[in-house]
């Protein structure tokens, strides 16, 4: 690894949601950065705070949710403290974003080629034409027939629409996409074709991508990294190939275990017994706890906290690094 | 016949034949050129058995009609064609109520979403003890006592518990399984699940997965099992369909299948399939593209423009499913008697 | 509230943790609070909802009001309100006759607290009639579709483009005989078609739902699944519609009453405005004789539309509020992340 500045930090986020039931924490003290040109995965079923930390990072969270602790730098920048207006205009520039429903943000009564040039002159002064022609240049880096420019949206299929989508956001040429969800809506044949596409693209044009979904193996394909998240908190984090190969935390050893194989020889597998907390009342010490099999009573009383136990390969676990401080119960100690 | 734990093996005959099974829908935008209706051909000319403890996969991608198959079998659609032949008889236009009531008795279905199928102001127990109580499965006074021990046999307990709570008490695998426990409560022998695990959370697919691989062998019921996870379907079913564009286009034994897979499609799908141990790169999928709606195809194969093997006489006829090996049947011109 | 869901001591008997073989979910990961899932309660449930939430507390209270006011009719205004005391016409309020009279000597109070009878129960009257009527009709048309759905949505489109009130008084001018009955009957003719149009599309969304079907091949008959699972859904909905339609009969009635189509013999508050416009209350400056009776059906209304509002609140979280502690650093840019997202990807000029 190099030394280089991260492209990305974020450290000890924190965001709650409000709601008439009292405070959920739906992040809770994550800390994790992105190199320049990295592809960073971040996995974890639906409600453990994945989509909400990129959120939080875009700084597009709604009420009732609110950030409520950590710093988010960019390049050095600590964005989460700018004035929102400030904030917007410097997302624009450094960082995009490709969203589940993206392929239905497009609007319906406009050419994809005009949504184009409308993107792009709200943020540079280029005139019409050019920005056309740069709206064909993308198209047919996503695979897109450029001539497709003069199309409304219903005349392209979901994924067109999602690769047109990954277009606009490499207009503005970003240092950084956050993709949550990008292909889930997708085929199994055009999840591949879209990802293999960004692969290439990535590789070309040297942007980061911050990668949110709950597929496990295809992020182990796709990243460079890995961070796996469960209620709210990251409890493992390395990178692709040896999370794959030597998964530590009993999570991500379970949910490596949650999907059939294609190849190999057929066995039972087991899954993962029981589901994710409510995180309005999480369980006490470790969250996975009710659905470890490693567990002990020791362990439930006491919080693990996410440290290095191999250069690059950080896990929250108590069968991992022995001396660990007795970090109590952390609802006592943060806030 | 609850709960015999039968030691089934293949030689079962098979309790539902569907045969040359076609559903057209009429296309919007009205008439074509010469004033006659256009049709998309959402299934066409779709044939399989159904064994008792067996599960068959149906695999395809959204488009390739293979909710529709379910959706006739369940008798939510009438078919265009063919037969659905159920116990010997004759079942694919039942009218009358009673009839269709025994049938329902028979044949179930669980649905994909498991926050849509169930009803958001009723408690697990109600959906539960309806069917008991409509097909008169147990005497009235039984009934609690039955509602319990469904909902034990599909791994929730406290029963007594669960059966109180309402939907969103649950979560998605719980809700799913309340929904296998109401197509358990008639004694099914047929069990029709679309897209089961699909909208649930990676950690809990297999577990249900699981669960229906054990009612198939305790039960003695034929499963039909609906996925676009070609994975998933090598893990649970005996029989697999891949279905492309409303046709079948391959079809036999699980381990055939996938192990040989003959029709240029089936190599697609399952290339795309996400592979750790190989990475993205070097394995660019051939085929690109998306199921096409079909609307009043020409004679052709529906795979040509896609097909990376594609030859001439695969845009002026379409290719017959015939049988390779014993069991294993291909649309594909690539082998001989298509 | 509802029960929360969560932790149970039952499910911590299960313990997976000695068995983790036990492939049981033992918590509910819910973040989303029950009131957010209000649209499709229990009544008793939603009643208690319905007292929680200030709007519709307030509303439920002043009806409450108002409804005991009106029953204690008997002990609060022992005046017979049509006794003409021809020694105290037209007095002005005044501690024997609260409301003042009227020109013919009657007691304006009896009138109201009296009147507040007829008025309200022809108005629920009237309101259940045309609900349960625009229920049926608009489920009925849902579910069949079909050439039931054409003919009962062109029976529903005729009486929506009617003009009610030109019918009604050329109705009323015909009819031989007139009364309480007749009355809610007419109103209730009138104000079903709107609501069955509302409940038809809510029941089309809900016919589509995976429950329905689920229920169609569990074997259930047509009319369990019309109205014992898809209408136990849509209670907010009819509860609402409800309470609209109560607003409009009562105004509606009084209306009618007001015009002299009621007969002009019995009491409510429109026969009173009746009377004071007959007598011309305003020009010989009586303005008590119009001012009560036309406040308590304003108010009555008032209370019927706060309830209404609290249902809204109650079945669309949105609208409501919830206590944010004060901004540590102003984050959020957007109101609504489907805005943002859309803004995101096609240069934010939304």
């Amino acid at each position: 690894m190099t030394n280089r500045e991260p492209l990305l930090r974020v450290e000890d986020l924190v965001v709650d949601y409000y709601s008439p039931r009292g405070v959920v924490r739906a992040v809770d003290h994550i800390s994790f950065d992105i190199m320049p040109g990295e592809i960073v995965g971040l996995a974890g079923e639906s409600g453990c705070g994945k989509s909400t930390a990129a959120n939080a990072i875009l700084g597009i969270l709604r009420e009732p949710a609110q950030m409520t602790n950590g710093r988010i730098f960019f390049q050095g920048q600590d964005i989460a403290s700018m004035p929102p207006r400030a904030h917007r205009k410097f997302r624009w520039r450094h960082i995009s974003m490709v969203f589940q429903s993206a392929m239905n943000a497009l609007n319906p009564v406009l050419r994809v080629g005009d949504q184009f040039v409308d993107m792009v002159q709200a943020h540079e002064r280029v005139s019409k034409r050019d920005a056309l022609d740069r709206a064909r240049d993308l198209l047919r880096m996503v695979g897109i027939d450029p001539l497709r420019v003069s199309a409304y949206p219903h005349e392209l299929s979901g994924g067109m629409r999602q690769r047109v989508i990954i277009a606009m956001a490499l207009a503005l040429q970003p240092e950084l996409i956050i993709m949550d969800e990008p292909t889930t809506a997708l085929d199994v044949v055009v999840q591949r074709e879209i990802l293999q596409e960004i692969e290439e693209l990535q590789r070309e044009l040297q942007f980061a991508v911050l990668f949110i979904t709950h597929d496990l193996s295809l992020l182990v394909e796709f990243s460079n990294r890995i961070a796996i998240m469960y209620a709210g908190e990251i409890v493992e984090m390395a990178r692709a190939q040896e999370l794959f190969r030597e998964p530590k935390h009993p999570y991500t050893v379970g949910l490596m275990n949650s999907f059939p194989s294609l190849v190999g020889p057929k066995s039972m597998i087991t899954g993962i017994p029981g589901s994710p907390p409510d995180l309005a009342n999480p369980p006490t010490g470790c969250r996975f706890s009710p659905r470890c099999p490693h567990c002990t009573p020791y362990k439930t009383m006491v919080h693990p906290v996410l440290q290095e136990i191999e250069p690059g390969h950080l896990v929250a676990c108590h069968l991992y690094g022995a001396e660990q401080e007795l970090t109590h119960e952390r609802a006592s100690t943060a806030s | 016949m609850s709960a015999q734990a039968l030691p089934v093996e293949v030689a079962a005959p098979p309790v539902m034949r569907v045969e040359g099974l076609t559903m057209h829908f009429p296309a919007g935008g009205g008439v074509g050129p010469f004033g006659t209706r256009r049709w998309i051909h959402a299934v066409d000319d779709v044939s399989f058995d159904l064994t008792p403890g067996r599960v068959t996969a149906l695999v395809g991608e959204s488009g390739s009609g293979k909710s529709t198959v379910v959706r006739c079998l369940a008798r939510l659609y009438e078919p265009t064609a063919g037969t659905i032949m159920f116990h010997g008889e004759d079942v694919t236009h039942l009218k009358q109520r009673k009839e269709l009531l025994q049938y329902r008795a028979q044949v179930q279905m669980i649905f994909q979403d498991p926050f849509g199928s169930l009803n958001p102001v009723k408690t697990v127990e109600h959906h539960i003890e309806r069917p008991l109580k409509i097909h008169h499965i147990v005497p009235r006074n039984e009934i609690h006592r039955r509602v319990l021990d469904l909902l034990s046999s599909v791994g929730l307990s406290p029963a007594q518990e669960f059966a109180a709570k309402y939907p969103h008490q649950l979560s998605g695998g719980q809700r799913q399984r309340v929904a296998i426990a109401r197509t358990l409560a008639v004694e099914p022998t047929v069990l029709l699940a679309d897209e089961p695990i699909s909208m649930l959370d990676v950690s809990i697919r297999i577990g249900i997965l699981n669960l229906m691989h054990e009612l198939k062998a305790s039960r003695n019921i034929a499963f039909l099992y609906i996925t676009h996870d070609i994975a998933s379907a090598r893990y649970i079913a005996d029989d697999v369909l891949v279905m492309y564009a409303g046709q079948v286009v391959e079809q036999g034994p699980t381990d055939a299948v996938l192990q040989n897979p003959l029709h240029p499609y089936t190599r697609l799908l399952l290339s795309a399939v996400p592979n750790p141990e190989a990475g993205l790169t070097g394995r660019r999928i051939q085929g690109r593209g998306e199921v096409p709606v079909v609307i009043d195809p020409p004679e052709a194969c529906r795979f040509t423009a896609r097909c990376p093997n594609v030859m001439d006489r695969c845009r002026t006829a379409m290719p017959r499913l015939a049988e390779v090996e014993p069991g294993h049947l291909v649309r594909c011109y690539l082998y001989p008697n298509s | 509230m509802m029960p929360t869901p969560g932790n149970t001591p039952a499910d911590a008997g299960m313990d997976p943790i000695t068995n983790p073989q036990v492939p049981i979910e033992t918590t509910v990961p819910q973040v989303v609070p029950p009131v957010a899932r209000g649209r499709r309660l229990r009544v008793p449930q939603f009643f208690s909802l319905l007292i929680h939430n200030p709007k519709s507390l307030f509303g439920l209270c002043m009806l409450g009001a108002i409804v005991v006011l009106v029953l204690l009719a008997p002990i609060l205004a022992p005046i017979d309100p049509n006794y003409m005391n021809f020694a105290a016409t037209g007095l002005p309020p005044g501690p024997h006759h609260l409301f003042g009279t009227t020109q013919q000597g009657t007691d304006v109070f009896s009138q109201v607290v009296w009147g507040g009878r007829t008025s309200l129960l022809i108005g629920a009257s009237a309101a259940a009639l045309a609900t349960l009527i625009a229920a049926s009709v608009g489920m009925i048309a849902a579910y069949l579709g079909g050439i039931t759905d054409e003919v009962l949505n062109l029976v529903s489109n005729i009486f929506i483009v009617l003009p009610a009130l030109p019918v009604l008084i050329v109705i009323f001018a015909y009819l031989p005989f007139r009364g309480g009955i007749v009355m809610v009957f007419l109103i209730a003719l009138f104000s079903w078609s709107g609501e069955a149009r509302v409940l038809r599309s809510f029941a089309l969304t809900l016919r589509s739902r995976d429950f329905v079907l689920a229920a169609r091949t569990s074997g259930e008959s047509m009319w369990r699944i019309v109205f014992g699972e898809i209408m136990p859904n849509m209670t907010s909905r009819i509860a609402s519609g409800f309470l609209g339609a109560f607003v409009g009969a009562i105004l509606f009635e009084a209306g009618l009453e007001f015009l002299g189509f009621g007969g002009g013999n019995g009491v409510s508050w429109g026969v009173t405005l009746f009377w004071a416009q007959n007598n011309a209350a305003l020009e010989t400056g009586q303005w008590w004789h119009f001012l009560f009776p036309g406040l308590a059906l304003a108010l009555t209304a008032t209370s019927l539309i706060f309830i209404n509002y609290g249902i809204d609140e109650i079945s669309n979280p949105r609208l409501q509020r919830v206590k944010m502690p004060k901004q540590r650093k102003n984050k959020s840019s957007a109101d609504s992340s489907q805005v943002t997202t859309t803004a995101a990807v096609t240069g934010g000029r939304a």
